[in-house]
Parts: C-alpha cells; sequence; structure tokens
C-alpha cells in the first residue's frame, strides 16, 4: 500500500510511536558512534551533546522567571513565548536521567579521575566520585524541582496569579546561578588540565538561555494582539546574546595582558580555522541580531533564532571538545552523538511529562485555543 | 512607550503616587523647592558641613601627597594606588546610578518615575566628585601633556600611563554622556519652571518685572512648548540616549575591571573579576541614590510622591545586586581554593587574615551582609534602615578596592600602607563633601523629581483629581495677530487627556480640513500623535550611525596611531585591538549620543510648530490640558464646523474643557 506524504507524517509523528521512534534512532546513533569511534571518543561527544539537552531546561528556567516578573504588570494571557519555554522545563528530569553515563565514563573524560594531581587537598576532596555523584544528585533534584514550580501557570483571568512574589523569583534565580556554576566547574571546566576560568559558569548560564530562548522562538507560534507583543522576541533576544558576547569577550580580554601559559594553551587549542570560523560567525550573529532590533519581524527573529541556535550548539563542543582531543573541529560522530542524545530525550520526554501535569494540560489548551481561533 | 503600561492598582501592590495628588499639586511642590526661597537650618547646616569635610579632608591628603612626593620608591605607590581605588569607587557610583536609571527608563517600569532624576543627578555629581579628586591625583598635569602629544599609550593596560589617559579619556566621555542624559530629562520640567516663574512673575511676587529665575529658565528651556512632536522625539531620544548610557557605563567599568585585574595578578584575579567589580559599582551607586532618595523624601516633604513602594522597590534592588555581588566574590574565592595556584591562595590568605583582613572583612559585613536584612519586610519599608544600608554599601565597595590594594602591597613598609588607606578615606571623604555641596546646591536649581513623569503618573493613577473643566475664557492672548500673522483664523480647545485629544483630532480632520494642527499637552502624547500621523523621529538612526561612524574612526586612528608610534610595529597594532574595543565603544556611545542630540534639535524645534505653540503657552501653566490648536490660511476655514462637532460630542470623558475661536477681524468668542 502507497501512504501518501501527509499519513506517513502523521505516522512518524504521532505522539504514541514518537518515544520507540526516538529510542530507536537515539540507540542506533549512539551504537554507530561507539562502533565507528571508540567509548572514548563517544563519551566526549556525548558530553558536548548532552549539555545541548541540558540547554533547554536550564536556560529556560531563568528566562520564565524574568518573564513572569516582566509580564505580572500586564492583564493579558501569557505569551506563546512564555508558555513554549514553560514546555522546555520539562526536559530537566530528562537531563538529569542523561547524565548518568557521564558519571560511568570519568576516566575518560577528566584528569582528577584518571589520578592527575589536585592543586590542593581541597580539590582531592572535592573531585572524588561518590561526592560528584551526590553533587549531581542534589543539583537535578534541585534543578526539576524548580522546574516544577516554574512550569505551572497562574490561574484566570489572566493567568498570572501567585506570579508577583518577587522572593520566589530571587531565590529561583539565585539557586538557579549556584547549581549551574557547580554543574559548570563539575562537568565542563573540570575537562580542563590546568585553566578554569570562573566567568565561564555565567558565560554557559548565558548560553543556555540563548539557545533555550532561540528554540522556544523557533518553535513557539505567533503571539496575537498589538505590535508590541506579537514583535517584541527580537529585542530580548539581542540582549541576550549581547551580553553572552560581552562575556566571553572579558573572558578572554582578562587573559590576554598577562598571557599565562594555562590560558595561552585553552586558547590555542581551540584557535584553529574552525574556531576562528566559529568565533567570526557568531560575532556577525550577534550584530546581525543588533541591527535587526530597528526593523524586527517575525521571519527576521526566527532566522536570526535558527543562527544563533547553530552558534551555541557548535559552541558547547568548542568548549569541551579541544580540551579532550587537542583541538576544535566538527566531526560526524559529534553530529551522531547530537541525534543520539537528541533521539533520548524525545524518548523520555513522554515519562517526563508525568511529572509536569500542568505544563501539559496547559500545551493542550493552547492546541485548543489556537485550533478554535484558525 | 509611556502609555503602553498597564496601571497597577490596589490589585498589584501598593501605590507609586499618593491618591489625590493632581499634575498641578504635583508642579507646585517640586517647583518650590526650586524657586522659593530655602527655609529651614538644615539646607545652611548641611552646605557648611559639606564645605568642612572637603577642607578638613583635603588637608590632610595634601599633607600626604607632600610626603608622597619626598618618598618616591615607596610612599608615591602606595598612595597613588589608593587614589586610584578611590577614584574608581566613585566613578563606579556614578556608572551605577546610571546604568540603573538607564534601565530603569528602557524597561519602562511606571515607579522610576520618583528615582531616575535623582539617580542621574547621583551619577553627574559622583563623576564631579571623580573629577575633583583626578585634578588632585599628583600627575594630572602629565595627562594633559600626555593629551597633546600625538601618543596615547591606550592599549598597554598595565602602563600608570595608560592608567591616567583611560581614566581621564573615561571620565571625559562620562561627564559628557552623563550631562546630556541629564539635561535631556530635565528640558521639560525647566520649560515648566520658567512658566512658574513667569506666572509668579505675573502674580505680582517680582516687583521689577521677569525675574532672574524666569530669565534663566526660559533661557535652558529652549523654547519648549511641549508639542506632540516634541514629546515624540523627547520620548525617542530618552530611550536613546538611556541605552548608549548603559553602554558607555558597562563598557568603562569592564575596561577598569579588566585593568584591575591585570594590574594584579598577586591576588589571583579570575576572569569574574570584572564582572563582580561592576556589580560592585551597580551596588555602591543604587545604595547611594537610595540613601538620598530617603533623605531628599524626609527633608523635602515628598513622602506623597516617594512612597513606601519606593523605598520597597529600591531595597529589592539592594538586596538583588547585593546577592548577585556576593555569588561574584564566593565564586571567586572558592575558585581559589580549589584551583588556584600558591600566589592566588597565598593572595586569598592575605585578604582573609593577613594585612588587608580589616577592609576585607569590612567589605563582607557592609556591602555583602548588610543588604540581606532586606529580606525582612519592616527593614524594606524603613526610610532610616534604607539611607543607613545605603551609605554602607558605599563604604564596603571603598574596602573592597582597599583590601585589593593593600593584598597587592602585602610586603610594603606596614606605617606607608596605614598612611596610604589614610589618605586614601581622606580623599573619599573629600570627594564626599563636594557630592553633597554639589547636591544641596543643586535642590536650589533643578526639580530633583521629574514633574513631567510624576504628572504622567498622576494622570495615570488619579485620573479623577485633575482640575475641574475650565471656566468660559478666552485662553488665546490679544498677541494672537502678531504671533500668527499668516493665518486668518484660530481655534483652541482643551481636553483632559491625550484620549479625548486624539478623539478630537480625528473629528477635526475627518472632513479633510484645509488648517493646520498641533497638539500640545503636558506629557507626551502617543495616541494624539498617532492620529496627527507624525512621522518616526530618525533619533536613533542618527544615533546609530554616529555611533558607528565614531567607534571604527576611534578604533581605526588608535590601530594607525600605534603602528605608526614610537615602536612602528604592524604587528604590535595587530596584538593591540582587544584593549581597543573597549575604549572604542565608549567613544562611540559619545558620538551616538551628540548624533542623537543633533537630531533632537533638528526633529524637536520646528519653526511651524512654533508658531502654533506660541498663543497657548499660557494655557500650559495649568499643567493638565491637552490643548488642540489649528490655524486656517487666508480665505478658508472652516472653524465653525469644527467648533460644532467638538461641543457635539457626547461621551464626558472626550468632551473638549474649553473651545475658542478667534478670526482676524470679528472679536474672539469663546466656549465652555
Amino acid at each position: 500500500m502507497t501512504l501518501r506524504p501527509r499519513d506517513a507524517r502523521a505516522f512518524f509523528f504521532d505522539a504514541r510511536r514518537r518515544a520507540g521512534l526516538g529510542l530507536a534512532v537515539g540507540l542506533g546513533a549512539l551504537l554507530l558512534t561507539q562502533v565507528f569511534a571508540g567509548t572514548k571518543s563517544l563519551a566526549i561527544s556525548y558530553l558536548a551533546a548532552w549539555l545541548c539537552l541540558l540547554a533547554l531546561p536550564a536556560g529556560a528556567l531563568p528566562l520564565v522567571i524574568m518573564l513572569e516578573r516582566a509580564d505580572a504588570w500586564r492583564p493579558q494571557p501569557e505569551t506563546a513565548l512564555l508558555a513554549t519555554l514553560r514546555g522546555l522545563l520539562a526536559l530537566m528530569p530528562v537531563a538529569g536521567l542523561l547524565a548518568i553515563p557521564i558519571l560511568l565514563k570519568l576516566p575518560d573524560l577528566y584528569p582528577w579521575a584518571r589520578g592527575a594531581k589536585p592543586p590542593t587537598t581541597l580539590s582531592a576532596i572535592w573531585f572524588s566520585t561518590p561526592f560528584l555523584a551526590f553533587r549531581l544528585v542534589i543539583a537535578f533534584g534541585a534543578w526539576t524541582a524548580l522546574a516544577q514550580l516554574f512550569a505551572r501557570r497562574g490561574s484566570d483571568p489572566f493567568g498570572k496569579a501567585g506570579r508577583r512574589d518577587d522572593g520566589r523569583a530571587v531565590l529561583g534565580l539565585g539557586l538557579h546561578g549556584l547549581i549551574g556554576t557547580l554543574v559548570v566547574g563539575d562537568l565542563v571546566l573540570a575537562a580542563s588540565e590546568n585553566f578554569r576560568p570562573t566567568l565561564s559558569g555565567l558565560v554557559l548560564m548565558a548560553s543556555w538561555s540563548c539557545l533555550a530562548l532561540a528554540v522556544a522562538i523557533l518553535a513557539a507560534p505567533p503571539d496575537i494582539g498589538p505590535a508590541r507583543r506579537r514583535l517584541d522576541r527580537l529585542t530580548p533576544f539581542a540582549a541576550l546574546l549581547t551580553i553572552w558576547a560581552l562575556l566571553h569577550f572579558i573572558q578572554f580580554l582578562v587573559s590576554w595582558p598577562a598571557n599565562p601559559p594555562d590560558a595561552a594553551a585553552w586558547y590555542r587549542v581551540r584557535d584553529s580555522g574552525e574556531g576562528r570560523a566559529l568565533s567570526l560567525y557568531s560575532g556577525g550573529t550577534v550584530l546581525l541580531a543588533v541591527l535587526s532590533t530597528r526593523s524586527p519581524g517575525e521571519n527576521r527573529t526566527r532566522l536570526l533564532a535558527a543562527l544563533a541556535l547553530v552558534a551555541h550548539v557548535l559552541e558547547f563542543f568548542w568548549f569541551v571538545t579541544p580540551s579532550l582531543r587537542g583541538s576544535f573541529k566538527m566531526t560526524l560522530i559529534d553530529l551522531l552523538s547530537l541525534i543520539g542524545v537528541g533521539g533520548l530525550a524525545l524518548a523520555l520526554w513522554p515519562q517526563a511529562l508525568r511529572f509536569f501535569p500542568e505544563t501539559n494540560a496547559a500545551a493542550a489548551t493552547d492546541r485548543d485555543a489556537s485550533a478554535s481561533r484558525s | 512607550m509611556l502609555h503602553d503600561r498597564i496601571p497597577s492598582g490596589p490589585a498589584n501592590g501598593d501605590a507609586v503616587i499618593a491618591p489625590g495628588e493632581t499634575p498641578n499639586g504635583i508642579g507646585m511642590a517640586i517647583g518650590r523647592i526650586v524657586l522659593e526661597r530655602p527655609g529651614g537650618w538644615y539646607w545652611y547646616g548641611a552646605l557648611a558641613a559639606s564645605f568642612l569635610l572637603i577642607i578638613a579632608a583635603f588637608a590632610v591628603q595634601g599633607a600626604w601627597n607632600a610626603q608622597a612626593f619626598t618618598d618616591p620608591d615607596g610612599a608615591t605607590a602606595a598612595v597613588q594606588a589608593m587614589d586610584i581605588a578611590c577614584y574608581d569607587l566613585w566613578i563606579g557610583i556614578a556608572c551605577g546610578s546610571l546604568l540603573v536609571s538607564a534601565m530603569l527608563r528602557l524597561a519602562e517600569v511606571e515607579w522610576r518615575c520618583a528615582v531616575t532624576r535623582i539617580a542621574e543627578t547621583v551619577a553627574v555629581l559622583a563623576a564631579g566628585a571623580a573629577l575633583a579628586l583626578s585634578i588632585l591625583r599628583p600627575g594630572w598635569l602629565w595627562v594633559v601633556e600626555i593629551g597633546l602629544s600625538a601618543h596615547w599609550p591606550i592599549a598597554i593596560p598595565a602602563d600608570p600611563r595608560a592608567i591616567l589617559v583611560s581614566d581621564a579619556m573615561g571620565l571625559a566621555l562620562f561627564l559628557v554622556i552623563a550631562l546630556a542624559v541629564w539635561a535631556a530629562g530635565l528640558l521639560p520640567d525647566l520649560a515648566i519652571l520658567r512658566d512658574m516663574a513667569r506666572a509668579r512673575d505675573l502674580a505680582g511676587k517680582s516687583a521689577e518685572g521677569r525675574s532672574s529665575k524666569a530669565r534663566l529658565y526660559g533661557w535652558l528651556a529652549m523654547d519648549w512648548q511641549g508639542s506632540a512632536r516634541q514629546w515624540q522625539v523627547w520620548t525617542a531620544l530618552a530611550r536613546t540616549m538611556a541605552l548608549l548610557a548603559m553602554i558607555l557605563c558597562a563598557a568603562l567599568q569592564t575596561a577598569a575591571a579588566v585593568r584591575v585585574a591585570a594590574m594584579m595578578p598577586q591576588i589571583g584575579a579570575g576572569s569574574l573579576l570584572p564582572v563582580t567589580l561592576l556589580v560592585g559599582a551597580v551596588l555602591s551607586g543604587t545604595g547611594l541614590t537610595a540613601a538620598v532618595v530617603v533623605a531628599i523624601r524626609e527633608s523635602c516633604g515628598l513622602k506623597a510622591l516617594i512612597t513606601e513602594r519606593h523605598l520597597d522597590i529600591l531595597a529589592r534592588m539592594l538586596l538583588v545586586f547585593g546577592l548577585v555581588s556576593l555569588y561574584g566574590h564566593v565564586t571567586e574565592w572558592s575558585a581559589t581554593l580549589l584551583n588556584g595556584d600558591a600566589a592566588a591562595r597565598t593572595g586569598l590568605a592575605t585578604r582573609f587574615a593577613g594585612e588587608a583582613a580589616v577592609p576585607f572583612w569590612t567589605h563582607v559585613v557592609c556591602a555583602l551582609l548588610s543588604v540581606q536584612l532586606f529580606w525582612l519586610r519592616q527593614i524594606r519599608r524603613s526610610g532610616f534602615a534604607i539611607g543607613c544600608i545605603g551609605i554602607l554599601t558605599v563604604i564596603g565597595t571603598l574596602a573592597d578596592r582597599t583590601s585589593l590594594v593593600l593584598a597587592q602591597q602585602a610586603s610594603m613598609d606596614p606605617a606607608i600602607r596605614a598612611g596610604s588607606v589614610l589618605q586614601g578615606v581622606a580623599g573619599f571623604l573629600g570627594a564626599l563633601g563636594i557630592f553633597l555641596a554639589l547636591l544641596v546646591l543643586s535642590l536650589r536649581v533643578i526639580p530633583i523629581l521629574s514633574i513631567t513623569e510624576l504628572r504622567w503618573l498622576a494622570l495615570l493613577h488619579n485620573p479623577g483629581a485633575a482640575s475641574a473643566p475650565l471656566r468660559s475664557q478666552n485662553v488665546v492672548p490679544a498677541r494672537f495677530a502678531r504671533v500668527v500673522p499668516s493665518a486668518a483664523g484660530f481655534l483652541q480647545a482643551s481636553f483632559a487627556s491625550d484620549r479625548a485629544l486624539a478623539a478630537a483630532i480625528r473629528i477635526a480632520t475627518e472632513r479633510g480640513s484645509p488648517a493646520r494642527f498641533a497638539a500640545f499637552g503636558p506629557v507626551p502624547m502617543p495616541e494624539s500623535s498617532a492620529m496627527l500621523r507624525l512621522p518616526e523621529p530618525a533619533i536613533a538612526d542618527a544615533a546609530l550611525a554616529g555611533a558607528l561612524i565614531g567607534g571604527i574612526g576611534f578604533f581605526a586612528l588608535c590601530q594607525w596611531d600605534i603602528a605608526l608610534g614610537p615602536s612602528q610595529s604592524t604587528a604590535r597594532a595587530v596584538l593591540a585591538w582587544p584593549f581597543l574595543v573597549l575604549p572604542s565603544v565608549s567613544f562611540a556611545a559619545m558620538t551616538g549620543v551628540l548624533a542623537a542630540l543633533l537630531a533632537f534639535a533638528f526633529e524637536g524645534f520646528k519653526r511651524t510648530e512654533r508658531s502654533l505653540g506660541a498663543p497657548i503657552r499660557s494655557a500650559q501653566m495649568s499643567g493638565d490640558r491637552f490643548v488642540l490648536a489649528a490655524e486656517w490660511p487666508e480665505g478658508e476655514g472652516d472653524s465653525d464646523w469644527i467648533e460644532r462637532k467638538l461641543s457635539a460630542i457626547a461621551e464626558p470623558a472626550l468632551r473638549p474643557l474649553s473651545v475658542s475661536v478667534q478670526q482676524r477681524s470679528p472679536l474672539p468668542e469663546s466656549r465652555p
């Protein structure tokens, strides 16, 4: 029997089959990586790909908190952008579960797990497998609790009830900053032998938020209402990209005058042709986003979001892989790892949604509302 | 735009303006502080105390400076380091205040109205204090010498000459932009003061014609009339300059912090230090602004305009900045303890329990822990507590800078080190005296709260509190024929709101009238501007073009200078590019501001609107009227038709408060 394209799409994207399909594709891609590149290469690529997945919920969390606070003054239904970001929070337990393979491959990723001499006594205690596992359990437990808390929308009439609590927002942002810095230090910076720039926590958290916002802009349906409400997605996006670029620049600039050997080595392995191309591409994207704020439009915003999405995915590989491979170069293995992690996340997504019933229900309501409007 | 905001009613928290506050009342309450003689001993007392502080502090500093010059090997270095720390504190306060003001303006939060003017004033005055410090700093003449020379050592961050040059350049750029932001925000308020001073003159307060204050404010207000076009352009200017000011502050503070990190390898400064210092500057700027807000609220009797809600919000801001600062410091310390090398750990130990322990713990207690009291609601509502904690954050930030300097000078003679600290504290107190003296004097010259923005807030929150409709009166002055010589007829109608005015414009223009229309009001009028189909102002485009030209030009000039300088090194020029980025961004912000000001002068003061606005300036004095003005050319006119249509508006909220028509020949008539 020949299926028409519409039916084929409906078959593969049916929510009931999506999990199974994701599991098959994900495991297949990771298996291919394992066969062709070996365990160590798989572990390195997997860590970078997992960071891309973590960026979605961990980047969405501060954005949801800030958008909630900013929108609290407007008595109107929350925007589709905010609703989409809330939906991304449901990926937090998925990211937590998919961190387990990293714990199993610590010696392939971190010098301290291979027995390198710790610089301080505190470092020897801090970087031990049980303590790291304990910290990660605590971190993802707290992150998931925060995600559950902020995934809930308020009740009628404007979906804002209970969202004016500054204490909750400050505590949420503070806790997120603390956990994010810890996770970056434990899983990303620790891959480097000596140079661990303290600003990297903020750089990566800004990068997560940029990536989450880019995905939300691409995925969220257009908002209805006045022009300001519909089109005002580009300005915060451009501002966030600018902050991210500024943080990267500061990190580079602080290391530049003294030029310590560790910092120079860290940047040297990332200074390949691809690395420079990525820097130029990212800088160009930021500049384009800033200039585009003069005449924002929906299509332009989506295009810029797509450009930024590519830049940030590549950035996570730029951050992680050169410390372990000796240079920055995107390979087919990296692409397969991305597909693998994405497939596994898709497979676990329906299970995770059980912990976020309100997000699930809100998504269904939005779909119904969109259908009735159309 | 201002009017896009939804008012926060009682359900959304406490009021940001007291119920019953009217536009007229606000103008009188703030205007009297400037126009009336200073009452009360506290004004003179504060002025005297400020001058005493200046004299005492600079006497101490002068003595130490003299000693420093006698010992060039040791004391000079110590004194100069403390000088730089003290200067950095004041320019940090200035940047922090301006940054907060700009952020609030761009975020368009409505409670900003009672805070932004004070924050901008604090920024300008703190920059003045920094200027005084830099003039008193040994070596400022040398900066002039370098400035006049062909080659500037901008690209060498740890070079002492580069520090002086970049400080001088940064301060000059900051002063230009801060003064521009401040003056642009003041413009409508100066026009209100001009009208109030003239009204007082007319009422016989000034025996001999127009008083000096009326003349001064008339000159400073640059013939501002409050037309819809002027408000439209002014709003665009304010937002554009806020953005540029924010960029400048971030660039200046980042450059200064990078320089500190480069200068102090002994303290193991990580890459987070620039962000931590930037946040510290914002914290101290907000702290000083909060203290000044509380002082003005209490001393000038402005509790109805600066409400408990404002105090609460300022406290929350201090808490948030304090938490971010705490995050930065704790991350730096823990990273040093975990991964730092021996030198970095020694530097940290010096700060924890060594020579720099006292200022270090002073910083922790005053700047990082004191703000945690704002978790308590009672403390957030206490003006006294907010004022005290605001001052503590400034002291804590000074202590932080001092501890960095002392950690670097751990091997120095203790006597010289102690002397340098005393000298630094004296410099700080002297600058504080200058700041206070300027603040007390500025209270008598400028409106310390934005009358315009508070009027907008009053119209938004207390619409029923506006003045009663005007009685039948002829608001077109007798000099009409002289001011509008080309017109055959002139219509003027006043309304209670922008919405009513916009509805009137729609009615008046629906038949394709040959008349020329203009709208005037006490606050920005987005609805009327839209109805008049005013073109979008080109302020932002002009600023962008100016910034691009200025920034790229400055960068290219510096590269050229390095390549052709004493070292004649193209390679060095290429390597220096990272250090030129931030100065170029700062310079771009300044040229952007200048371009925006030029565009504002060109677009906001068109001759055609001035001729229409001149006859109705007297109506502006009432402060809550939105006025429609129309003139007809000779031989054409449908003023009667428009008058009939306006008088027939049924909805009470949209009805005109008064309509006046004047033809060239017949006598003017008016109707309520």
